[in-house]
């Protein structure tokens, strides 16, 4: 501040100062007295008691009431959970039912949703919100059919595994021995979470989920409409989510051998067409049978010249021969998984196959495509892993095959059996043709014929593999191959 | 015009310690039978003499005064600083002035009077040029806002300190530093705009400085 403004603020203050005293000079402090007594109104409200509080309290009482009322018309007005009501059993605690033997049940929810529970099932609706509810099969069977609406939301739990749907119509299934999932799709989608489903595998109408926490395997299954309706005759996509990339286009080169071969042709059902046989065997499956147990091993020949041996069967005449074959590709669920090829493979796109099938009702299907030049010799490999390393030192491996092509396109077969990216065995089948079965089969010893460090041990085999080459003059084709019945003892 | 009477240059009052206020606040709110009474006579006066000097000359404001006595014995249990009774006491009845003079305002504005001004009422006991002087003054303070003419009559008329004067108005101690000051800045200009009361403020103000 500068000192002239000072001085200017000195001087208003002395200014103002002044007139101050004349004032107070002239108007000055009343005489004793002048006020009076206290008057007896302002000593009643001295006396008082304060009532700061409960002023306070009344101040705000319109605000609280306000809100009392509001929170209880919101109250009123939130919308409910989903209520249910149970036909064919009651609901113990924690709203669980069951169901006997012979009798189903359902539950019906206030939006529309319903679930059938089949016979010898236990469910439990675990929550129930506005939005859905959750529900939790403990075992059996179960069909849901869940009304689409916006916002809902829906879970079953099934074991290990949590299904999430949006509005849809599906079965699930869940074994006692915590073995068997399995959901067959209808319509809508839902994700599937849990074991062996990575980030979640989402399911669309027309496909089935089937795991195996035994054999830690899980299949997705298309399913034709037909079976979605009742119908099992349909044809089903294999995936198996562990499988490994697909394998070179160029062949193997691998050592041949010359084989003792005896070709023995499979004759076709004669009077019945294939895809009639199938659908006939489709509707009425033969149950699944666990792998029987390898019989006792034979002691090796101690000095066996030739590592394998091959022999051609005959087709049809032993479907029903005891013990069954290991692997009989009637249901993904059985534990072997596929290698699904990709566009450069000549084997790709693996699926469980029903209209054709040597033995059962199904096959495993690729669709093979020999597309190189005719001067080549181009290989396809149908490598189907096995549920769990298995010895095979000794024993004979045999697997079903059956080509659809053009009636010009000759191939040969090798079962080779593998172990990572060891590979062992060649039997050497030549001059097979399309449009019927075949059976080859290769017997392996000890030792195995060397194949320097891609030998595998026949101990501890994990995969078995159909190799098929085009041979002949004729070497572009493509057409399905069906596999059938690996079998080993 | 006006003449040379000096005025006296201050104030002197008779301020009863801080203890005593706080032994009365105490009393007080604990509702001690004989406290009303005994506030009423010590400080009924000062009250009086604050809404006096506040409104300038004219009639006692009795009427006020026990309003102001009725907000205090409410608002006791409200003091924290128990020695601080006085300055709660004037701020309520600046409170309470300020209010008054709002709707007297509001009562001039609908024409309550034919004039628009305040009646005016003889003051007795001064010598005529003060009376005139004080007279002008009050007509400046009635053009000023109502904060404005708390602050010059706690200020320059009743001579209280600052921090008292904050405590009073319920503001911090800078703020009140500066609204006085500006309070001052717009009296003081309009005190110079008034030639008279220049005249005489001037004579004043040789009168201090020991100037004939």
């Amino acid at each position: 501040m500068k000192v002239g403004d000072l001085n200017d603020e000195i001087g208003r203050e002395q200014r103002c100062e002044a007139l101050g005293d004349v004032i107070a000079e002239t108007i000055g402090t009343p005489a004793p007295g002048a006020t009076g007594p206290l008057p007896e109104e302002v000593a009643r409200v001295a006396a008082r008691r304060p009532r700061r509080q409960l002023r306070a309290v009344w101040k705000l009482a319109p605000a609280m009431a306000l809100v009392g009322g509001a929170a209880v018309l919101v109250l009123m007005l939130r919308p409910q959970p989903l209520h249910y009501e149970l036909s064919g059993t009651y609901a113990a605690r924690d709203d669980a039912f069951e169901t006997p033997g012979n009798g189903t049940a359902t539950a019906r929810f206030s939006d529309g949703t319903s679930i059938a529970v089949g016979a010898h099932s236990a469910a439990r609706v675990r929550s129930r919100t506005r939005a859905g509810a959750t529900i939790r099969l403990d075992r059996g069977r179960a069909s849901f059919a869940v009304v689409h609406r916006p916002g809902a939301s829906w879970n079953v739990e099934v074991g290990p595994f949590e299904i999430a749907v949006t509005g849809t119509e599906f079965d699930v299934r869940w074994s006692d021995d915590r073995d068997g999932f399995e959901v067959l799709m209808k319509s809508g989608t839902v994700v599937v979470r849990g074991s062996l489903t990575g980030a979640g595998i989402p399911l669309h109408a027309g496909q089935r989920l089937v795991a195996s926490l035994t054999n830690e395997t899980l299949v997705v299954s298309e399913v034709a409409r037909a079976e979605r309706a009742g119908d099992a005759s349909a044809t089903a996509r294999v995936v198996s989510p562990r499988d490994e990339a697909a394998p070179p286009r160029r062949a193997r080169q691998v050592a041949q051998v010359t084989p003792e071969v005896q070709v023995n042709d499979a004759p076709q059902p004669p009077a019945e067409s294939a895809e009639a046989l199938a659908r006939r065997r489709a509707l009425s499956p033969p149950p699944f049978e666990p792998a029987a147990p390898a019989p006792p091993q034979a002691p090796a020949p101690p000095a066996a010249p030739a590592v394998t041996t091959s022999d051609l069967g005959v087709g049809g005449a032993s479907c029903n021969a005891r013990p069954l074959p290991q692997i009989r590709f009637e249901h993904a669920a059985e534990g072997f998984r596929v290698l699904s090829g990709d566009n450069s493979s000549v084997f790709r796109n693996p699926v469980i196959d029903h209209s054709y099938s040597w033995c059962g009702g199904g096959s495993l299907r690729f669709d093979s495509s020999f597309d190189l030049a005719e001067s080549s010799f181009q290989s396809g490999e149908a490598v189907v892993y096995l549920p769990r390393a298995t010895d095979l030192r000794g024993k004979t491996v045999t697997v079903r095959f059956m080509v659809r092509g053009p009636f010009e396109a000759e191939f040969s077969a090798r079962i080779v059996t593998g172990q990572g990216d060891r590979r062992t065995g060649n039997s050497y089948n030549p001059h097979l043709t399309t449009g019927r079965w075949w059976t080859v089969s290769a017997t392996f010893h000890e030792p195995p014929l060397a194949f320097g460090t891609l030998q595998s041990d026949l101990h501890e085999v994990d995969r078995i593999i159909l190799k098929v080459d085009a041979t002949g003059s004729y070497r572009v084709w493509s057409g399905p191959i069906y596999i059938d019945d690996i079998a080993w003892r | 015009m006006y003449g040379r009477t000096p005025p006296p240059l201050s104030v002197v009052r008779s301020a009863p310690t801080g203890d005593d206020d706080a032994v009365l606040a105490t009393a007080l709110i604990a509702r001690d039978r004989e406290a009303p009474g005994q506030a009423w006579t010590r400080l009924s006066p000062l009250v009086l003499r604050l809404l006096r000097r506040y409104f300038g000359p004219g009639p006692d404001r009795q009427d006020l005064c026990q309003e102001v006595f009725l907000r205090f014995f409410t608002r006791i249990d409200e003091l924290r600083d128990r020695t601080a009774l006085r300055s709660f006491l004037i701020g309520i009845c600046l409170g309470v002035a300020q209010n008054e003079l709002r709707r007297a305002r509001v009562r001039r504005w609908i024409f309550l009077t034919q004039s628009g001004d305040l009646p005016d009422a003889p003051i007795n006991g001064a010598d005529p040029e003060a009376r005139e002087a004080t007279e002008h003054v009050y007509k400046i303070l009635a053009g000023v806002s109502a904060e404005d003419r708390s602050l010059f009559v706690t200020r320059y008329i009743e001579k209280m300190e600052l921090a008292e004067i904050a405590v009073a108005i319920g503001r911090p101690l800078s703020t009140t530093k500066r609204r006085l000051a500006r309070a001052t800045r717009r009296i003081a200009a309009r005190m110079s705009g008034d030639p008279a009361l220049a005249d005489y403020v001037g004579g004043l103000g040789a009168l201090k400085m020991g100037k004939p």
